[in-house]
């Protein structure tokens, strides 16, 4: 969850990222290095639509390109300069990111859809093994949708994080219910600990 | 003995600080790592003795208010700090502050100024007054080292001793890889200068232990004082380092872009690259 004019961390693989929503709302996956001396542009700091990195105040506006270096203010800095931008689609509840030279579309998924649960899993988890016994269809490489029998419509998300291991994400159909909602986030949990702790 | 794969003799040949006297108690040994090595200490009253894991000596020298050693057999000789026999000056050492980061970035985090404003905020400088004016970088051959000079900022409380906000005069002096020496104006004496240092222990080539010093004209501010004040700085200086991506040190230009206000950073890189440090940098694969 990135709340309007903030930034937050996230993995996939071995690629560091930072997500951030700009006051446009708009949210943004960018490499999390600031190309001038490799710091975490997670650390920055929002104003409006740009960011601004904490060691030297350079400051990146929504499309990445640095538009102000702090210690020449009289400097416009060349063109050039920019943070390593990722393609971030915000689509079913959840952001989805890919490499620019990803050529794969963004996922399509129709009606408005809730976060449910978020859960981190130490080990690697293969989508196969936690669906197996259940109704599902593939959204992608990475998604599927499930309709348990007892409840609304879920949508599960892996996001794979290397060596670091692996975060699911959970989504609802907006028809559903408050006891919905907590049958699913159980079931998340309840798997954590059948693949965490039991296995 | 046997070097670690990416050591370098540039690396090799110089001397390490280890820590203060106090820092080993007397008659028990202590572990410590210098280059991804093990090293024993052991102090019996004034004495230091290093040792290897199987028991070999190293050399040692107390020098700067520390223990010193290194790994060759012919070190480059250990700078000169002349300001140290200035007997009105006080000095305050700062202590071990462990970082993960290569000791060449905070090396180069110390030589900066232009992240005052935004890292020391309110105390080292301000975002309204960000600028950082055009300074001299020089080298010294026949020392070989760095020197960086008229340099100027201004800073809202400059030093423990400072009153007010106004224009800090700088230098800063590279004698070392891993040690990095701040001359700065002297609030109660006008001309002189006041010294702050690192003296860095790379205990692997993304880990560090900092030491640090305080050699001062300073006669208001207690040694606690001066000591919080010098620790308030480092810690906020350890949220960078230890986020700054990759750990190691990058020695070619393309991988991170400088400005002017880098000048001694790159004049930091350059020296590194011409002694052949490839110790503690960015090697190929490193930025996949």
């Amino acid at each position: 969850m990135i709340q309007n004019e903030s930034t937050m961390r996230s993995v996939i693989e071995n690629n560091d990222l930072a997500l951030w929503r700009g006051a446009d709302g708009v949210a943004r996956a960018w490499e999390n290095r600031c190309p001038h001396r490799g710091m975490r542009l997670s650390y920055g700091i929002v104003r409006k639509n740009r960011l601004t990195c904490l060691y030297h105040g350079w400051t990146f506006n929504g499309e990445g390109r640095c538009d102000k270096i702090p210690a020449h203010p009289n400097l416009d800095p060349p063109t050039t300069i920019g943070a390593k931008v990722y393609k971030c689609v915000e689509v079913g509840g959840l952001l989805w990111v890919a490499h620019t030279e990803n050529s794969s579309e963004p996922p399509v998924i129709n009606g408005s859809w809730i976060p449910c649960r978020s859960l981190h899993f130490t080990k690697k988890i293969a989508l196969s093994n936690l669906i197996a016994r259940m109704d599902a269809d593939p959204l992608n490489a990475h998604a599927q949708y499930l309709n348990p029998p007892d409840g609304a419509k879920m949508l599960l998300a892996v996001q794979p994080m290397g060596k670091r291991g692996t975060m699911l994400h959970l989504t609802l159909h907006a028809e559903a219910t408050r006891e919905d909602h907590l049958r699913a986030s159980r079931w998340l949990i309840a798997h954590r600990l059948t693949t965490e702790i039991i296995a | 003995m046997t070097m670690p794969t990416h050591l370098d003799p540039f690396t090799h040949a110089q001397w390490y600080a280890l820590g203060r006297d106090e820092d080993f108690p007397d008659g028990r040994k202590t572990q410590t790592r210098l280059l991804s090595q093990d090293l024993t200490v052991l102090r019996r009253g004034r004495t230091i003795e290093v040792t290897l894991p199987q028991g070999q000596p190293r050399p040692t020298q107390h020098r700067y208010g520390h223990v010193w050693t290194t790994f060759s057999d012919t070190p480059r000789a250990l700078y000169d700090i002349p300001e140290f026999e200035e007997v009105e000056r006080r000095l305050i050492t700062a202590g071990a502050v462990h970082v993960r980061c290569s000791g060449l970035r905070a090396v180069e985090n110390f030589l900066d100024m232009a992240h005052f404003p935004f890292v020391h905020t309110g105390i080292l400088g301000v975002e309204e007054h960000a600028e950082v004016e055009k300074y001299d970088v020089s080298m010294d051959v026949e020392r070989d080292e760095i020197w960086a000079t008229n340099c100027m900022f201004f800073q809202p409380v400059a030093a423990a001793t400072a009153k007010a906000g106004g224009t800090t005069k700088y230098k800063y002096r590279l004698p070392h890889p891993y040690s990095v020496i701040l001359y700065k104006t002297c609030p109660p004496r006008p001309g002189e200068w006041d010294l702050i240092g690192l003296f860095i222990q790379p205990t692997e080539e993304d880990v560090c232990i900092v030491h640090s010093f305080v050699l001062v004209f300073d006669q208001d501010n207690t040694d606690t004082e001066l000591l919080h004040f010098q620790q308030n700085i480092f810690l906020q200086d350890r949220i960078i380092l230890e986020n700054q991506i990759p750990r190691r040190l990058p020695l070619d230009m393309r991988l991170e872009i400088p400005t002017r206000a880098d000048a001694s950073s790159i004049a930091f890189r350059r020296w590194l690259k011409a002694n052949g440090v490839t110790w503690s940098t960015v090697r190929a694969g490193d930025m996949e």
